[in-house]
């Protein structure tokens, strides 16, 4: 069954069951979830019982003493995932009827579907106005749907500050997570760097969705143009044909930093265009991510 | 170069208002709202074009192509000195020919002076390679026809009047009409002294018919008429029906004539408005109206006075004459073959005085009247006729002069060029247009 297509997805009003149609075609193709048993923790041998699952035999330390061990794990925690969603408006645009800000939230939504129905915990940080928008990380259906509303009902309009979301996501995560920002990065491209490996530091995983849309990349325009600024509203005309290159130049050079950056601090980072299928856009994220030796990830899970 | 169709450049008009209304359209840009400026550069790097180079020419390029074809459309024709030769030689000339009354002047050698008119209009036209003839009786009215039919020929243009040039026959004010590149020619015939008076056409004529034994009174008849001449009336032998009179107009039947009863019984209602004419002039000629002779009086002849008689049951016949004396001439009409005829029967005697007045009137009724104004002698004098005379026409060109000669195809050819001249600054500006992004997506 092919993906369904991004203005078919961004057209469904319901935001939990847009992230179902995802995350079930992302099922479908049979993805394992990078998220699911990445928070267990080995804890000590203790000799094989008849009826222990074999899976948990330690056959190395069989071959080596020629006694039977199980490994001991322990009790499975469920991971912590913060979800980032960028509420700014530049995040407003929109290019053939997609808005950057409805893609990012399809994004996010299928995202927290697909991590709190495989039992782990999922959280939303975001902006609404001058104010932070707080969804603690839990698990379970009914919180499930609780954050999916507090998510529907964001615009993007809010005063954005991203260092400080960030921050404070990270401070909220009780135990060692995730934090998924979903964004354009266009604001404060330093600071929010540098948040972003604090978050680091302190022992949490970070994936970066930047999200954009074709005109952004490719800049069509032709002729005398005047943009104005959705953020701050100011106002350049200029001669689009003339402006082209420098413009995608730039744009190229801005792409690339980010990316370099995160590859560098061991950040996951995927490119999110508007006009592909979320589902498309999450599958790639996700097969990168399973092969992201664990070990680059900066001190991974025990096993 | 001279332009054979210059209508066509109000083509050229037109094609300036796209023109325009793009050049002004360009003044106000769009606004897009955009998530960041920060990817633009400064509007001083990156200036809006209003006069870029390559646009400007781009313009000139498609302009001078729309305005090539406009101008072949023209059909320009380049005045070489060749056929700045062939064109002087070529002569096209209007002959206006007056043939107002004081042109039927006959003059001694018994021509009228509009038949030698004619003649020297076929001897001007002899020859020339555009020529046209026109006969007119008034000639200011014909002259702005003339100088239309000379505005479409091509070569020297040139006007001849032949006329008698009688005063009122064209003045100077009429000849302002006449372009001043056009030559002037006034060629004077039947002039002078020698030319007789107008003279009306009796060749209609006249016919007398009476009794044989009358032949004498008929002569004395003809004699006091004044209308005795070769030109006149038709003296016909008294009591024979002669072939002759078959010609006549009007025969004049006296009683006692062999074909009298004959006659009579071929007669029938005056019909014919021509022959009513004829008997209206009659009734109305002085000497029908004036005429006392053998105690006779015929009163001024009206319609009231025309009273139909009745021989037998039909009415037959017009009586003129006073009341009571009715019978004094009757008018009837009959058919000579193919044509009719006005027949008077006079009641009284063939020798008097009577006869000789209704044959007079009769002879003058049929011929056209000449306006008294003809009748004088008094003519446009050379010396300006000359002042009015001018050589030298300046030799033209025209569309229907020049056939399908044309330098328009070059025209075409520059614009062809000019197009594919356009298509490579086109291409051009095109493959200058931003290379799509390599980061890949």
């Amino acid at each position: 069954m092919s993906a369904l297509s991004a203005p078919v997805v961004a057209a469904i009003d319901d935001l939990e069951f847009a992230a179902r149609l995802v995350v079930e075609g992302l099922r479908a193709g049979g993805h394992r979830s990078p998220f699911h048993g990445f928070s267990a923790e080995f804890q000590q041998h203790r000799p094989y019982r008849a009826g222990d699952d074999l899976k948990y035999l330690d056959w190395k330390l069989l071959a080596r003493t020629d006694r039977l061990y199980s490994r001991q794990f322990r009790e499975t925690t469920s991971m912590s995932v913060m979800l980032v969603l960028d509420s700014s408006p530049s995040m407003a645009y929109a290019s053939d009827g997609v808005s950057k800000f409805a893609s990012a939230r399809v994004l996010a939504a299928a995202l927290a579907y697909l991590i709190s129905t495989q039992g782990d915990a999922v959280g939303l940080m975001s902006m609404t106005g001058d104010a932070l928008t707080y969804v603690p990380a839990r698990g379970g259906r009914v919180h499930l749907r609780s954050l999916l509303a507090r998510m529907d009902a964001l615009e993007p309009d809010a005063a954005w500050d991203a260092p400080r979301v960030i921050a404070r996501s990270a401070d909220l995560l009780r135990r060692r997570g995730v934090v998924i920002v979903v964004s354009d990065f266009y604001d404060a491209e330093q600071e929010t760097q540098r948040e972003l490996r604090r978050v680091r530091r302190r022992g949490h995983d970070v994936a970066m969705l930047q999200v954009m849309t074709r005109n952004e990349i490719a800049f069509p325009f032709t002729g005398d143009v005047e943009f104005e600024d959705l953020e701050s509203g100011a106002r350049r005309l200029v001669d689009a044909r003339i402006a082209a290159r420098e413009y995608q130049q730039s744009v190229e050079a801005f792409l690339s930093r980010v990316a370099q950056s995160a590859r560098r601090d061991g950040f996951e980072y995927a490119i999110a265009p508007t006009d592909l299928p979320p589902e498309r856009i999450l599958r790639e994220f996700l097969l990168r991510w399973n092969r992201t030796p664990v070990a680059s990830r900066g001190g991974g899970a025990g096993g | 170069m001279i332009w054979q169709n210059p209508w066509a450049f109000l083509g050229a008009a037109t094609i300036a208002v796209p023109v325009i209304i793009h050049l002004l359209s360009r003044h106000n840009a769009r606004v897009v709202q955009y998530p960041t400026l920060r990817f633009l550069p400064d509007a001083r790097s990156a200036p809006v074009r209003r006069t870029r180079i390559t646009d400007i020419l781009l313009l000139a390029v498609r302009v001078a192509v729309l305005v090539a074809a406009v101008a072949a459309l023209a059909r320009p024709l380049w005045m070489t000195d060749r056929r700045r030769a062939d064109l002087a030689q070529r002569v096209a000339r209007v002959i206006i020919v007056d043939t107002s009354a004081s042109m039927q002047r006959v003059a001694v050698g018994g021509e009228r002076a509009v038949d030698a008119a004619r003649q020297a209009a076929r001897d001007g036209a002899d020859g020339i390679a555009s020529s046209l003839v026109i006969e007119s009786a008034f000639v200011p009215s014909v002259l702005s026809g003339a100088v239309s039919w000379l505005e479409t020929q091509s070569g020297r243009r040139e006007l001849q009047v032949i006329s008698d040039f009688q005063v009122g026959t064209i003045d100077s004010i009429d000849l302002r009409a006449v372009p001043p590149d056009v030559a002037v020619t006034l060629q004077r015939v039947g002039t002078g002294d020698s030319m007789s008076a107008p003279q009306p056409d009796r060749r209609a004529r006249v016919a007398v018919i009476g009794p044989q034994d009358k032949r004498d009174e008929i002569a004395a008849v003809m004699d006091a008429a004044g209308v005795g001449t070769e030109a006149g009336p038709t003296r016909v032998d008294a009591g024979a029906a002669s072939a002759d009179t078959a010609s006549a107009k009007v025969l004049i039947v006296f009683p006692g004539a062999q074909s009298y009863d004959e006659i009579l019984r071929g007669a029938r209602l005056v019909g014919a408005p021509g022959l009513a004419d004829i008997l209206v002039r009659l009734t109305h000629h002085p000497l029908m109206i004036a005429l006392e002779s053998d105690q006779t009086r015929l009163a001024a002849g009206d319609d009231a006075n025309l009273v139909a008689t009745r021989k037998g049951a039909d009415a037959k016949m017009i009586a003129i004459g006073p009341p009571g004396r009715r019978d004094l001439l009757r008018a009837a009409e009959i058919d000579s073959g193919s044509r009719a005829q006005l027949v008077l029967f006079p009641a009284y005697d063939l020798a008097s005085l009577a006869s000789a007045a209704t044959v007079r009137a009769a002879a003058d009724a049929v011929a056209p009247s000449v306006p008294s104004g003809e009748l004088s002698h008094e003519a446009i004098g050379d010396s300006v006729l000359s002042a009015w005379t001018r050589t030298a026409g300046v030799a033209h060109a025209t569309r229907e002069g020049s056939g399908d000669a044309s330098d328009g195809r070059w025209l075409w050819l520059l614009a062809l060029v000019l197009l594919g001249v356009e298509a490579i600054i086109r291409r051009r500006l095109q493959h200058q247009s931003p290379r799509q992004p390599a980061h890949a997506l």
